[in-house]
């Protein structure tokens, strides 16, 4: 499931990279060691569980996919960790007109593609238009709508007109990656998608593209021309193994270095490990159980808050994730900046839940064991997707909480695409699923009554006033203003239950100690690949690769 | 034998349209959707329709079917919506992997599998018979996933013998490789899945032989060969031998299907990158011209195998080659 999210990581992750500010001394100043620098060389095995799809920013759609390409292709500035700022990378500066309706970034002079031609404003002119291209279908092209046109207007400067003025302009003008012009130019558009280029692709960024066998391994080798400096390691290999038992096997015979997705049950087994270290990063995944308040069985809120209180959640985080996660209460994750952290928390009471239901008409009244109310048994079907074994667990395991409060859950397993079919159509009762969030703060396509026809609104949550707050939120520029309406979308939300929020997940990454200056983050474990070192002595293969 | 070769062949060809066809519909008629695989809170609904429509997928199926057709008669199977390059591309570069380890597999089974089932037989009720007939039990009842990661566990991880995925070292490494380098990298990057892969046939294969060479033994013209005088390998290999193959080789046309099978597995776990692992993924995502490629591909491969085994039988058998001009 989360490469099928993670349309979004395709594009936005390898945005990535992004230098804090506190890096961007080091970054564009003192660093960028020359050539020779011992910290220069060796090689880091990833291992990868699945192959990718293709290796370009336009029609990559995986997030492996997206976190290979990133290294790639540069943008034209990059996104912070906070993931609401931006540091310079292609453009060293940028300015809005006064009107804010156009945005003007200042090239950097020394880029050049990895086959040497110097890279221009006029490449960004010629791409933004593919990704804007409907037959090409790019992932994200719904993000380059306001963007009505983009002019060269010299050599390095370039300028983004947009139809009106928003919160997200720049990122939106962020958001394709420059193509080279020179060799994507000829290729009549109908073409484009099929292009040889995607699978061997020449960029402008810290790593360059050596080689691809299909199913088996990518290798990138470092850019000794990089405009910000060579990447310490010499190259990255992507290993691509499908079992997970192989994977983890290899990783601890050390044929592999790096596994960035360990799997919660495998952390424990590293945990007094010598040479590798698993790292836990916050991800942007949470997990919900999702009511049909269209259906009359969950449309009372003393019922869906009754059912969150039998749910021990802290108990499905100890035992199903073995820790590696948190409990979460509202529909924003703690790592965007307009998150709300005192929103009303629901707490596991079983008892108290027994009289909420009370309350609400359900009682066992022919002592069955079953609440009931009318003559009508409390239960209901659960759908979750195979495939997901995290899922299936968390829904056997509510089913057993939900017994003792007297609930009827029948867990029922769908096929992945059937299940976003059904739900995408609201054919559920109850469902168990996961969203991976997006670095734009918007709540309009799962929350805005709006999105209940045609877009994520599966569960048919509608409240006026939390439409009226997004609506007005999502065109507030002043994020102070802004962050204030967020809180109250959350807080309303959270009272209404229309989810039962579950937990948000860590990234599990495990990463030989060899190592250095790692860091991951939670926009992407890439954040700082290039400056990633392994000292002299403890390098696996030698510069000619033996 | 040309007659019945030809009208063997023939017979093939509206096999494999039925074929094609049964599996277009049923293929099609499954529910879920490709796009599926672009969904995401921050992807619109309409993109993915856009998507479906670009790639033609709300034409009504049976235009679908035509056009699917009429480009699989040029050798052209489509574009794969999961790999975004065409088809036959994605086939070309995984069909071969998947054939030499099903070849390796193929190799193993007959070679050692007929060998142990003639000593076996040869020497019914000694130790060795005994040893070989627990072994190839074993071997048969072990389901081949756990197989697989037994042996990765035992000369992979703890023994370091053989590499544990692959079919070479990392890429910048193995281009360094001399030739004979090169090879015994690749066998030993073979050896591991070919075995999972094959040791379960093996095993039956062995059983076949020994129950068809015991009774074969027991026929009056090996008697009569003995009391020719003629030794006693010559008796095994020559007069034997010959006679006990024949229902062996009905199972090379079974077990065709069955390495495929066997090979998703394989792939799977030794991440061999062949056809199988395509044909799964692509079944995930709905990947309709690439399921369509893998699925006839493979059925044209059972129907082959069905017709070298057939082939073969009447080569080996002059009985059946006679039986040539009659209903075969």
């Amino acid at each position: 499931m989360r490469t099928a999210l993670s349309l979004y990581a395709a594009t936005l992750l390898l945005l990535l990279a992004a230098a804090g500010c506190t890096d961007r001394g080091e970054r564009e100043g003192k660093s960028a060691p020359a050539r020779g620098d011992s910290l220069d060389g060796g090689t880091l095995v990833v291992g990868f569980d699945a192959d990718v799809d293709a290796l370009s920013p336009l029609v990559t759609t995986t997030s492996s996919g997206s976190d290979v390409y990133g290294e790639i292709f540069a943008s034209l500035v990059r996104t912070n960790p906070d993931m609401a700022t931006y540091s310079p990378w292609l453009a060293r500066s940028w300015e809005f007109s006064p009107d804010h309706k156009s945005l003007t970034f200042d090239l950097r002079r020394d880029v050049k593609w990895h086959d040497g031609v110097p890279f221009t404003a006029y490449d960004v002119e010629f791409s933004i238009p593919l990704y804007k291209n409907e037959q090409i279908a790019f992932g994200s092209i719904r993000w380059l709508d306001r963007i009505t046109k983009v002019t060269a207007v010299d050599s390095f400067t370039v300028r983004f007109d947009f139809d009106s003025v928003y919160p997200y302009q720049l990122t939106d003008a962020n958001v394709g990656r420059p193509l080279p012009k020179h060799i994507l130019g000829d290729v009549p558009v109908e073409k484009i998608r099929n292009d040889p280029f995607h699978r061997s692709p020449v960029g402008n960024g810290p790593f360059r593209f050596e080689s691809w066998i299909p199913q088996q391994s990518i290798v990138l080798a470092a850019n000794d021309d990089y405009f910000e400096g060579r990447p310490h390691l010499d190259r990255v290999v992507f290993q691509i193994v499908p079992s997970r038992t192989n994977l983890i096997s290899q990783l601890k015979t050390g044929e592999i270095d790096f596994y960035p997705k360990l799997p919660p049950h495998a952390y424990r087994e590293f945990e007094d490990d010598d040479r590798i270290e698993v790292k836990r990063v916050p991800s942007r995944v949470y997990y919900y159980l999702g009511w049909q308040l269209a259906n009359p069985l969950f449309s009372d809120v003393r019922v869906r808050r009754a059912l969150t209180m039998a749910i021990d959640r802290e108990s499905l985080v100890k035992s199903l994730l073995f820790g590696t996660g948190r409990v979460i209460d509202g529909p924003i994750l703690p790592f965007l900046w307009a998150y709300e952290p005192d929103v009303p928390h629901i707490p596991y009471d079983p008892e108290g839940a027994k009289r909420l239901f009370a309350e609400a008409g359900w009682t066992d009244s022919d002592g069955d064991g079953w609440l009931d109310k009318d003559g009508k048994r409390f239960e209901f079907r659960m759908k979750t997707n195979e495939n997901n074994d995290l899922r299936k667990d968390i829904v056997v395991i509510v089913q057993e909480m939900l017994s003792r409060v007297g609930v009827k859950l029948h867990p029922e397993t769908v096929e992945w695409t059937l299940f976003l079919e059904q739900t995408t159509a609201k054919d559920f009762e109850a469902m168990c699923h996961g969203w991976r969030q997006g670095i734009k703060v918007d709540l309009t396509s799962i929350w805005h009554s709006r999105s209940i026809e045609d877009r994520y609104n599966m569960v048919s949550y509608s409240n006026p006033a939390v439409d009226r707050l997004i609506d007005k939120a999502v065109l507030e520029k002043d994020r102070t203003r802004a962050k204030k309406e967020w809180s109250e979308v959350q807080k309303i939300i959270a009272a209404d239950v229309p989810y039962t929020f579950l937990f948000n997940i860590d990234d599990l990454y495990a990463i030989d100690r060899r190592f250095r200056n790692v860091k991951l983050i939670t926009y992407a474990w890439t954040y700082n690949l290039e400056k990633w070192y392994v000292p002299p002595d403890e390098r696996r293969y030698g510069d000619d690769g033996s | 034998m040309t007659t019945y070769l030809i009208r063997r062949v023939a017979g093939t060809i509206p096999l494999l349209l039925g074929i094609s066809t049964l599996i277009f519909f049923v293929v099609h008629l499954a529910p879920g959707d490709p796009t599926s695989l672009y969904w995401s809170e921050d992807t619109d609904p309409e993109v993915l329709r856009l998507m479906q429509h670009n790639f033609g997928f709300d034409r009504p199926l049976p235009e679908q079917y035509f056009r699917w057709l009429a480009g699989s008669f040029r050798g052209e199977f489509g574009y794969s919506f999961g790999h975004h390059r065409p088809v036959k591309d994605v086939i070309r570069e995984t069909l071969p992997n998947t054939l030499i380890l099903s070849a390796a597999a193929m190799v193993l089974i007959f070679t050692i599998g007929i060998a142990a089932g003639i000593v076996s037989a040869v020497r019914q009720h000694s130790f060795i018979d005994h040893a070989v007939t627990l072994l190839s039990f074993f071997f048969y009842s072990m389901p081949g996933f756990w197989f697989g990661l037994m042996m990765l566990l035992i000369f992979s991880y703890h023994l370091h013998w053989f590499p544990a995925s692959h079919m070479t070292s990392l890429p910048f490494r193995y281009d360094q490789f001399s030739f004979w380098e090169k090879g015994v990298d690749r066998a030993r990057h073979l050896a591991l899945p070919a075995l999972t892969l094959g040791l379960g046939a093996m095993a039956a294969v062995s059983r076949y032989t020994r129950t068809s060479m015991l009774e074969v033994i027991r026929m009056d013209y090996i008697r009569t060969a003995r009391a020719k005088g003629l030794s006693e390998r010559e008796v095994i290999v020559r007069h034997a031998f010959r006679n006990a193959l024949l229902p062996v080789i009905t199972l090379f046309g079974l077990y065709l299907p069955f390495l495929f099978g066997g090979a998703v597995l394989v792939e799977t776990i030794f991440a061999w990158p062949g056809m199988g692992r395509v044909a799964v993924n692509a079944i995930f995502q709905r990947d309709y011209p690439l399921i369509m490629a893998v699925t006839f591909l493979s059925a044209a491969l059972v129907v082959a195998g069905n017709l070298i085994a057939d082939v073969a039988y009447s080569w080996i058998d002059p009985r059946i080659r006679r039986g040539e001009g009659r209903e075969p």
